[in-house]
């Protein structure tokens, strides 16, 4: 759920970089790259099954 | 036309040879997952994500003018593909453990994503290093055709993903393998 959830998350921030919206692009990538760190977080740690 | 080409500098220059190059990379990852059936794994996706935010700070240097957190922005993408890639390589390295997917040139996608990752890392110090503060963006207030031909194929490959990636994961935990998954469910043996 986190993997589509940083994918849509980039494709809202191509769409602002389209649109000339330059620090709501910048937001929508960290926030895609903190998702993708969090479940890459959740895949290394012992307990697994946090990577959705 | 051509004076909006003369105004391009070569730092601008060289960094859409960078998105032609990254774009390649995710269309090929696409093509392969189409033509071969090789549907990506949880950590194949996060390496896709990884790239595309490398893409995403390319764009923004040529679309809004270089600035440092836009090559900050590519830096972090790139350590984060080489430790997700990296991660998978130590997955497999051990012998007899197997491996994801089919070699690509003699190597599995994951050892490419790792190689790209570090190979742009590389290529981003050298054209950081080369570019000026008062860099005049290469796109900015003017809709040329190559931005408009990125931004559409940047938007093919993205909604793609996201496709792929809600066909394979849904809401749930993505599963480890999906080719075994999808294979079974073909088979009706799950």
């Amino acid at each position: 759920m986190f993997i589509i959830l940083a994918f849509a998350v980039q494709l809202l921030a191509v769409l602002f970089i389209t649109f000339g919206r330059h620090p709501h692009a910048i937001f929508c990538t960290i926030i895609s790259l903190l998702l993708a760190m969090g479940v890459l977080a959740g895949h290394l740690h012992p307990l697994k099954g946090v990577m959705l | 036309m051509m004076v909006r080409l003369a105004r391009i500098n070569w730092v601008s220059l060289f960094q859409v040879g960078m998105l032609v190059g990254v774009l390649a990379s995710l269309v090929m990852a696409l093509g392969i997952q189409v033509l071969w059936g090789e549907l990506p794994c949880p950590l194949c996706m996060l390496q896709r994500i990884g790239i595309t935010s490398v893409a995403i700070g390319i764009l923004l240097n040529l679309r809004f003018g270089s600035r440092p957190s836009h090559y900050s922005l590519i830096f972090i993408s790139c350590l984060l593909t080489a430790a997700i890639s990296l991660r998978q390589i130590a997955m497999h390295v051990v012998p007899g453990s197997g491996a994801y997917g089919s070699p690509f040139l003699g190597y599995h996608l994951y050892t490419w994503a790792f190689m790209a990752a570090f190979v742009l890392m590389f290529v981003n110090s050298v054209v950081m290093a080369f570019d000026g503060r008062a860099q005049r963006p290469a796109f900015a207030k003017q809709w040329t055709i190559i931005f408009s031909i990125f931004i559409a194929m940047f938007l093919a490959v993205q909604i793609a993903n996201t496709l792929t990636a809600a066909q394979i994961c849904g809401f749930t935990q993505c599963p480890g393998d999906p080719i075994a998954v999808f294979h079974s469910r073909d088979h009706g043996l799950s």
